[in-house]
């Protein structure tokens, strides 16, 4: 499988650019999402998907979308204040003939602000 | 009178072997019908256990009732299940049970807190059709899923054939007519 990615981040506004293009494959449909990922002192591993959608056919696999994250990035405590995290890019594969699968692109090192605007 | 009493008892020994021969047959059939019926029965159990076992998942197969997956998901197809000790990610879809309802929910990971002593894991789950989170499908006061109440996550379907299902529980009437036809059929044939 061949994948190109590219992925900016943008402080200020919290948007997204993304460009994904998958080929070589016959599929019913793609799942792609862009998840973070981080560690805090209760939860060794935490996961907050901010954006999904789905490419219904090879015509859509490259894409850019410029939007603020779908999901809100939220943790359970108080944990993310200057927080370091990883963006992963995610994608299902869901053929119509036989097993789904996935798979991911990590992104690492990204940090959120220490304080709040 | 000797003619007259040896014409009788022909008469009657036809009449009993005759009655005898029906009698056989009508139990040997019915007896035939019986097991077939019954071997049908008992093949579809276990198919299903075995699927249980092999997916090891309580729900190895469903029908998705709704459209709050769609696009990818529609009304009428089927999700085949699995269950392992794999670590549950975002993106996946997961089909979980909530308490208090007893038809299952399939829908899509988005958030996954998991701890490291105890590997207790905190899911919240979206339909991807649904503009907010499932919480308000929770049991009142649940704010997030656990390992327990996930039965298994989708790893294919097959579209439009669960509609045969939706049919059969919206219209019983066509459920009895459907069965009936096939008990019919299953009597009748001749093997």
């Amino acid at each position: 499988m061949r994948s190109l990615l590219m992925i900016n981040y943008y402080s200020e506004h919290f948007g997204i650019i993304s460009g994904l293009v998958l080929c070589h494959f016959v599929w019913l449909q793609v799942f792609v999402s862009l998840a973070a990922e981080y560690e805090t002192p209760k939860n060794s591993f935490n996961q907050i998907s901010l954006w999904g959608g789905i490419l219904p056919s090879k015509e859509h696999a490259k894409f850019w979308i410029h939007t603020s994250n779908k999901h809100r990035f939220i943790d359970q405590g108080s944990n993310l204040r200057g927080k370091e995290y990883n963006l992963t890019l995610h994608w299902h594969v869901m053929p119509k003939t036989s097993k789904m699968f996935a798979d991911k692109i990590v992104m690492p090192s990204y940090r959120l602000p220490e304080e709040y605007r | 009178m000797g003619d007259r009493k040896e014409a009788i008892a022909i008469t009657m020994g036809w009449i009993g072997e005759s009655v005898d021969s029906i009698k056989s047959l009508q139990i040997r059939q019915v007896l035939t019908q019986a097991v077939s019926l019954g071997m049908i029965v008992t093949s579809a159990l276990i198919i299903w256990k075995a699927l249980m076992c092999i997916t090891g998942s309580e729900s190895p197969v469903v029908v998705v009732l709704s459209g709050s997956m769609e696009p990818g998901f529609k009304r009428g197809d089927i999700l085949f299940l699995h269950m392992s000790k794999d670590p549950i990610r975002a993106g996946e879809i997961v089909v979980f049970n909530v308490d208090g309802r007893e038809i299952p929910i399939v829908h899509r990971v988005i958030k996954v807190h998991e701890r490291e002593d105890t590997g207790e894991v905190d899911v919240l789950t979206k339909g991807d059709n649904n503009y907010g989170d499932d919480r308000l499908l929770y049991a009142h006061g649940q704010l997030w899923l656990q390992r327990h109440h996930i039965m298994g996550r989708a790893v294919g379907f097959l579209p439009y054939v669960g509609w045969v299902t939706i049919i059969m529980t919206e219209k019983p009437i066509i459920k009895y007519i459907l069965i009936g036809a096939l008990g019919l059929l299953v009597i009748t044939s001749k093997d």
